[in-house]
């Protein structure tokens, strides 16, 4: 009997002559180095499909998963939308994106699909502090010891978290150990080298999450392949006041002094007169890899790169910005505030200048634990971030957000905004947008507001 | 090691050519090199910020073309710096104190009550016992960008430039798919430890003598598994540990299929031993260069092909020359490291040691052993080599090599996670399969190896 089997994210069928006739309508090509089928992994449950269908039997050797042997014991019953996503799921054979915003309880929605499937399952998430929050979750949720790859720690069991950076790295070990796999703000996923972490693994259950499944760069059509189509989805609109906080936005435009004025326009012009001199256009997709490259050959490159930084600076951390960002905190004295920042560097000017703690990538994963426990337990009365704390981290206190200063990134405005929308009695959120008027701000804001959600 | 986007090179035709340091450019990268590793020295116990404006200065006078030469060498030493965080009070605990003080001040003050961040300051380093300028001083000490220069770089210009030009290739095959090389070498040795190092890094290849120099030729397509579906960059890193192997051969070429820059365009890298001089012989091109009295002057035309013959005559000298490593200097993993050692004290009668052979057969591949072992009376060795959790597939490749005759004994250990059956391997050929659950048992490998010793096979 032909066997099937895995390896490094590949699966391999052996004792079929290389002319058999059943493997026509699959995956399966022939390698002739091994003098065996051989077809990537993700196409397991297909190859399965395809040879049941023709009445081949075969030996899986391949499929490594199990049956969860213990149910969850903690019950919550699902919000009407979460039982709906899993139903649309379930329809779609078990492949497919949820589409949810944050704060809806898309972590619900996984729990729900572990428990309908109960295969072995493979959590992957984009960032530490989701990793060690599923750990929590699913921990409370099954009462078994979960399995954490990643940030130093290889330990694998029926339900695992891992991060999209191990999971790219130990897939080809991992890929057979699971049957269902949890792809986190999935919008990650189809970058050319997270997405072979998709495809690595024989997975038939594939479930994405996400708020914002649109990539500027047109990948997110590969979701489909990885994980499978769209089978739910809501939006914020949809969801607000039921099962989201009520919210509302609020633009301030600030300016800036005379004296920061004058440096600014002065090292804009610098700058712009060197992208103009060399023929740089900034706004095609290559412009600020050329403006880099050409800035690094020559001293008035160097000058004009530095000047570029001074003028974000000033935007970024103008007096007033930071003079109504006081004024912020006086009137939220007794609210939880998240202040989101495009940098690190006005992160760390906030932190200092106000003295309240600050969560950058530096920051390490013990101190930002404490941090983020002490903001839940009201000893910090606000936080401030670059943009680690974007998306997926759980903070529900939260009920204010200050954008300081941001990318023209929908998605990223979307996910800061999603901080604060997770519901409790009586709660109204708030969401405050600094802008220094008469910069590129301005223009990068209207970008970025670009959704419903704001509108 | 290099990133890909310092790499200075040019697309030719579908190719990606590296540009050579010519012998002008040689004297500015030896100068660049010095002025940076002199800037470092002179920063020992200042910030990184302010090294890198001394490095800025230090390299203000390069030539604009050579812009990515002189970011690629600052790397280089940046990466040879030892930094270190001030350490007089531990900032985590200093920010912890200071943060949640700062909250209570803020939420105890009345509605338009000015918040006095120097008082909290104040009274945080009471609480903490330290001055008030401390705080501010040690806030972030733990950042980067606050580190201390401690260590400077302990290398010279000339090796600077020797690291960077092998730098730049590695950094090339980061981005590779694919690579196949020619390597020819009368050192077995040589060649072994580089077959080694491609194993020691899971790379998967397969190896044929090259028509015409079968006795000292290959020819090795290295890939790994997934590489039979798409042009995957994942075994890049691996590709460019193993390429110092390589380029110790005494002739050498290879072809690599890369995916170049962001757009990662599809390219054929290629590179040999007539590109990259070997290492030693290029300190003493440096130190020519570096020494002569007319070093920052432009070289006539003459002078420079003059030389390069010189280094090439040098070169086919320096070949000629090349010891053979000794088979301890090869490179061991740790796993057959603490196998051989099992075997040298488990009093089996076996003496263990790591193999300095390759066995082939010719038109179906190659077998390396990691291991040669003896005892007194036998005259003939039995070899191991370690499969470990390589694939099931190399394990069926060695059936096949070992039924199509090795011409040597050889104990194949294989972890029994690849689920391959000892009995693949027909009892009546005389190597044998070797099984194991996790570790590897010295005895269980003396046993085959005086099983296979004792058959008459």
């Amino acid at each position: 009997m032909p066997s099937l089997s895995f390896n490094a994210g590949t699966i391999e069928l052996r004792g079929a002559a290389e002319d058999a006739a059943f493997v026509r309508d699959t995956a399966l090509a022939w390698d002739a180095r091994a003098a065996c089928f051989r077809a990537p992994a993700i196409a397991y449950a297909d190859v399965i499909r395809a040879l049941r269908a023709d009445g081949v039997a075969i030996d899986d050797e391949a499929r490594r998963y199990t049956e969860l042997e213990r149910r969850a014991i903690v019950h919550r019953e699902p919000r009407p939308f979460q039982a709906e996503a899993v139903e649309a799921w379930r329809r779609a054979r078990g492949r497919g994106v949820v589409v949810l915003p944050t704060g809806a309880g898309k972590t619900h929605v996984a729990v729900m699909a572990i428990e309908d499937r109960r295969r072995s399952a493979l959590i992957v998430a984009p960032t530490l502090d989701l990793v060690r929050q599923w750990y929590d979750v699913l921990a409370a949720t099954f009462g078994v010891a979960i399995g954490v790859v990643g940030g130093g720690e290889h330990d694998v069991q029926p339900l695992t978290v891992t991060t999209y950076d191990s999971a790219y790295l130990h897939m080809e070990h991992l890929g057979s150990r699971f049957g269902l796999v949890v792809f986190d703000e999935c919008h990650h996923l189809p970058s050319p080298t997270y997405a072979l972490a998709a495809r690595l693994a024989i997975a038939p259950f594939r479930l994405g999450l996400t708020a914002t499944p649109e990539r500027t760069d047109g990948l997110d059509a590969a979701l489909a392949a990885l994980v499978g189509p769209t089978v739910y989805r809501r939006d914020i609109g949809e969801l607000a006041g039921e099962y989201l906080a009520e919210y509302d936005t609020e633009r301030v435009e600030v300016e800036l002094s005379p004296e920061e004025r004058e440096e600014h326009d002065a090292e804009r012009q610098i700058y712009r007169d060197f992208v103009g001199m060399n023929g740089i256009v900034m706004s095609s997709p290559r412009g600020f890899g050329e403006f880099i490259m050409r800035a690094s050959r020559s001293a008035d490159g160097r000058r004009a790169m530095k000047a570029y930084r001074r003028q974000r600076e000033l935007a970024f951390a103008a007096t007033a910005k930071l003079a109504y960002l006081e004024h912020l905190f006086s009137v939220h004295r007794h609210d939880r505030a998240l202040v989101f920042t495009q940098d690190n560097a006005t992160a760390h000017l906030v932190s200092r200048t106000f003295l309240v703690p600050v969560i950058t990538h530096q920051t390490k994963v013990t101190e930002r634990s404490a941090i983020l426990s002490a903001f839940a337990a009201g000893t910090y009365g606000a936080i401030v971030t670059s943009k680690v704390l974007n998306e997926g981290v759980d903070v529900p206190d939260a009920n204010v957000a200050v954008v300081l200063s941001g990318s023209g990134s929908v998605r990223e405005h979307v996910q800061r905004l999603g901080r604060i929308l997770r519901q409790r009695e009586g709660k109204r959120a708030l969401l405050y947008e600094i802008v220094t008027a008469r910069t590129t701000e301005t223009f990068t804001s209207d970008r970025r507001r670009e959704h419903d959600a704001y509108r | 090691m290099l990133t890909a986007d310092l790499v200075d090179a040019r697309r030719r035709d579908g190719e990606l050519l590296l540009r050579p340091l010519d012998r002008d450019g040689r004297v500015e990268a030896l100068a660049v090199g010095a002025a940076l590793l002199e800037a470092a020295h002179a920063c020992v116990g200042k910030r990184r910020e302010e090294l890198d404006e001394a490095w800025d200065a230090a390299a203000d006078g390069a030539a604009p073309k050579r812009f990515k030469m002189v970011a690629g060498l600052r790397k280089l030493v940046a990466d040879a710096c030892g930094f270190e965080a001030e350490t007089e009070v531990d900032p985590i605990e200093l920010r912890r104190v200071l943060f949640t003080h700062a909250s209570e001040a803020r939420r105890a003050r009345e509605e338009g009550e000015r918040f006095d961040r120097d008082a909290v300051v104040a009274d945080a380093a009471k609480l903490l016992a330290i001055p008030p300028e401390v705080v501010d001083r040690a806030l972030f000490s733990d950042l980067r960008s606050e580190h201390v220069l401690r260590a400077p770089p302990a290398l010279d210009a000339a090796s600077l430039v020797e690291a960077w030009e092998l730098g730049q290739a590695q950094a090339v095959l980061l981005t590779a798919v694919r690579i196949t090389c020619e390597v020819s070498s009368a050192s077995p040795g040589l060649v072994r430890a580089f077959f080694a190092k491609l194993k020691f890094n899971k790379l998967l290849f397969s190896a044929e003598r090259i028509a015409g120099d079968e006795a000292h030729g290959w020819r090795i397509v290295i890939d790994g598994p997934y590489s039979m579906f798409d042009a995957v960059t994942k075994y890049g890193l691996r590709l460019a540990i193993a390429f110092p192997a390589l380029r110790v051969l005494e002739r050498w070429s290879l072809v690599a299929d890369i995916k170049w820059g962001k757009a990662r365009e599809a390219l054929v890298f290629r590179l040999s031993c007539d590109d990259a001089r070997a290492p030693a012989e290029r300190g003493g091109a440096a130190a020519e260069v570096a020494s002569a009295p007319d070093a920052a002057a432009p070289a006539p035309a003459s002078r420079t092909v003059d030389a390069a013959k010189t280094r090439r005559k040098k070169k086919s000298a320096k070949a000629a020359a090349t010891p053979i490593p000794s088979p301890e200097e090869l490179h061991l993993s740790d796993d057959v490291r603490e196998l051989l050692d099992g075997i040298n004290r488990g009093g089996s009668g076996w003496r263990a040691r790591p193999a300095s052979v390759l066995l082939d057969v010719p038109g179906q591949g190659v077998c390396i052993p990691d291991l040669e072992l003896r005892r007194d009376g036998e005259r003939q060795p039995i070899y191991v080599e370690v499969l470990g959790y390589w694939s099931r597939d190399a394990v069926f490749r060695r059936v096949e090599l070992a039924e199509r005759g090795l011409g040597a004994r050889v104990v194949f250990a294989v972890s029994s996670r690849l689920r391959v059956s000892a009995e693949v391997l027909d009892e009546a050929i005389a190597s044998a399969l070797y099984v194991y659950k996790g570790k590897m048992s010295p005895r269980a490998v003396a046993d085959h190896a005086t099983r296979i010793a004792g058959s008459k096979r």
